[in-house]
């Protein structure tokens, strides 16, 4: 069957461990196509043990990291802290140390901006940078509530004429849900909920009632959400029809 | 402007053939410039200018000249020069004008085909660059598609990975790995297995996970008047939005429950499991639905984890490695042959002998070579996908495995790859490398019927082969 020589003649050829390599193969034309097609669809998650390390290494050596991705790597590299193999324990602790220490560099850059030009928008991204560190120490309790007080400490500081977007003002009202002040949470997105986004203020809005356990007032809210079905999303619409039983 | 540097031309040769008044037209000889000329511009322009040059020529040679030379040199003029012209010149005329018009088609073709390679040359240079702007935005696709990929923890072959996982006979280790894959899958940040006593007719918390260590205040909870208990009691899944809906439910909500699933073990409700915080996004149907996979995936696993779990709640311990002895293994042993002989199904006796271990203790103390017994047995363990259930044999070093669906044949590969476990590791104690040499003995339960006594025959007489 065409394509799938190239397990057959496993052996004969160079063989390729990472879609990229493949590729490069493929355009010096060592390797057929198939090979570049089998290992490009077969990408697993970095979370998937036997951990990949090479693969790891190759997404960490990366500095623009999402939050998520971020914690996969430092849920991953936490459980690798106790591999029995000295080296892997020791790699892993590293690159836990190169996460925090890009945080660490990315706030004190944050905090020389603030002392230079006192923008609004070093202050939002000081409370992002700690909020998403607290979350990659969700586990360790003593050291998230200790990055969240920060967060809360530099929320305090901002003015009350300013302007923010949505990707701005979720992570101050989730510092305040994660310290458990739901009311000021609430009266963020009371501020700052603008009318062009009111749907996804109205889901932040439920969140934080969530996480209030207020579940009165989640139902409500998905209420008025299936109210304004046309300008939801597919997920928000199932969530909203979920929480009312009609999913 | 193309027809004015023609027509230059044409004028610079008429006046040239003013110094060769004797000539007139250059009729006379080899070299003729006005018919010379259409032929070059012909090669160089093409045939339409060719053609035009030589009505220039033409024009100069009959119309231009006749005066200028009546002018300037009378001698050389005649009335019969139009007569002599036409009489010298038209076999030099028709020969230029085939000339200009064999040129003229040769430059034209050479011209078009140029155009079309150019023209080609431009669409496949414009397409590359197409090709590299997709090639560059597909490239970037894909790189997002792989980081997300590789970010996620919620795909279905690590749901499966997981699933392999449950796959053990410690029931602790089941509870911890059906936790974190419910953390890994649904988000759970605090969740908790209960399990249901009947002689106390309570549930007892047998695992849990995102407290702080001490935070947990209750360990034990009623089957009644509690979510977790209605839950067991009706084999029904509790979700938080049906607090709404049931006046009943919310009479027993503490702020404990968000999802309490009841978690079998076999066909029958051993316990439930509990996520007492999750993400708001992560609350819908599909956690719902997965959640109740999860824990029925788990089900067959965990039957077989009580089993034992039961076996050797009863059983005479090990008091340092912890395995069953001899004579539990021997009863299981039993049990599992009738049961095999009834389902038609294949099992393997497998027994480890760590020929060293007098050595080690004498060497190390008894403590530390049970530890190493335990670590090689755990290693090997693992080697058999957590299937196999471990028991003490007859002697403090040997170890029996109770392998299901294995036969003659993969007991023997499993053998070999014990041995390749064993002999790859640096096993080690006290930070130095400890010499392991081990004996396998092993036989098979499915082909032709055997009693216990049979089987451990064979594997003994195999195991003492080894050892001469």
């Amino acid at each position: 069957m065409r394509g799938f020589e190239i397990f057959r003649t496993a052996g004969d050829h160079f063989v390729a461990r990472t879609p990229r390599t493949a590729m490069k193969a493929v355009e010096a034309q060592v390797l057929p196509m198939e090979a570049f097609i089998t290992l490009g669809t077969s990408v697993k998650s970095l979370a998937e043990e036997p951990y990949d390390l090479l693969e790891i290494e190759r997404v960490l050596s990366r500095e623009d990291l999402d939050l998520a991705t971020n914690r996969l790597l430092v849920d991953v590299f936490r459980k690798l802290t106790g591999n029995p193999d000295q080296e892997i324990a020791l790699f892993a602790a590293e690159s836990i140390n190169l996460i925090e220490n890009r945080y660490n560099r990315a706030i004190e850059q944050r905090k020389e901006e603030l002392d230079r030009d006192g923008g609004a928008h070093a202050l939002l991204e000081l409370v992002r940078l700690y909020y998403e560190y607290a979350q990659l120490n969700r586990r360790v309790a003593s050291m998230r509530d200790f990055y969240l007080r920060e967060a809360r400490g530099w929320l305090e500081k901002l003015p009350d004429t300013l302007q923010a977007g949505f990707a701005a003002v979720r992570p101050m009202v989730m510092v305040f849900v994660e310290l458990g002040l739901y009311d000021r949470a609430v009266m963020t997105i009371d501020q700052f909920g603008s009318r062009e986004e009111q749907t996804s203020y109205l889901l932040l809005r439920a969140e934080v009632e969530f996480r209030r356990r207020d579940f009165v007032a989640v139902f409500e809210i998905c209420t008025r959400l299936l109210e304004r079905e046309d300008r939801l999303s597919e997920e928000q619409r199932r969530l909203a029809a979920y929480w009312l039983g009609r999913e | 402007m193309r027809s004015a540097e023609l027509v230059a031309f044409a004028i610079i040769i008429g006046a040239v053939n003013l110094f060769f008044h004797t000539n007139p037209g250059f009729v006379r000889g080899p070299f003729n410039p006005y018919l010379i000329l259409p032929i070059v511009v012909a090669a160089y322009y093409g045939k339409y200018y060719g053609f035009l040059s030589l009505g220039f020529s033409i024009a100069t040679a009959a119309g231009a000249l006749p005066p200028a030379l009546k002018l300037l040199h009378p001698e050389s003029w005649s009335p019969d020069y139009w007569s002599r012209l036409f009489e010298d010149g038209r076999i030099p005329l028709a020969i230029a004008i085939g000339g200009v018009y064999l040129f003229g088609i040769i430059r034209d073709t050479y011209t078009s085909r140029i155009d079309r390679l150019r023209e080609r040359l431009k669409t496949v240079s414009r397409e590359k660059g197409l090709m590299g702007r997709r090639l560059r935005g597909l490239d970037a696709v894909n790189r997002e598609l792989e980081e997300r990929i590789s970010s996620q923890e919620d795909s279905i072959t690590a749901l499966y990975n997981r699933v392999q996982e449950l796959y053990s006979l410690d029931l602790a280790k089941i509870l911890d790995a059906l936790l974190e894959t419910v953390q890994r899958f649904i988000g759970a940040e605090k969740a908790s297995v209960w399990e249901y006593r009947a002689d106390s007719r309570d549930l007892v918390l047998r695992a849990s996970v995102g407290w702080d260590p001490g935070g947990r205040a209750e360990t034990r909870l009623a089957v009644k008047d509690t979510i977790e208990g209605w839950v067991f009691r009706n084999n029904r899944m509790f979700s938080i939005k049906l607090l709404v809906q049931y006046s009943n439910l919310k009479g027993m909500d503490t702020g404990r429950n968000l999802l309490t699933v009841p978690v079998l073990g076999g066909d029958k409700v051993w316990g439930v499991l509990n996520i007492a915080e999750m993400p708001f996004a992560k609350y819908n149907a599909y956690s719902e639905k997965l959640l109740q996979m999860i824990v029925t995936l788990a089900a067959p696993a965990l039957e077989k984890a009580v089993e034992y779990d039961a076996v050797v709640r009863q059983a005479d311990i090990h008091p340092i490695t912890g395995f069953p002895s001899f004579s539990h293994f021997y009863t299981v042993l039993q049990k599992e042959i009738q049961r095999m002989s009834v389902q038609k199904e294949t099992m393997s006796v497998i027994i480890v002998e760590l020929v060293n271990f007098e050595q080690i203790r004498g060497d190390h103390g008894e403590e530390k070579a049970y530890s190493l017994l335990v670590r090689i047995t755990e290693r090997l363990g693992r080697l058999a996908h957590e299937r196999a259930r471990l028991f003490h044999y007859k002697s403090d070093n040997q170890v029996a495995f109770l392998i299901p669906h294995l036969d003659y044949d993969g007991a023997s590969l499993f053998c070999l790859e014990v041995l390749g476990a064993v002999n790859e590791e640096d096993w080690m104690i006290d930070d130095a490398p400890q010499p392991v040499e081990t004996a396998l003995g092993y036989a098979a339960f499915g082909e032709k019927p055997m009693n216990a006594d049979e089987m451990l025959e064979v594997a003994e007489n195999l195991l003492e082969m080894q050892k001469v």
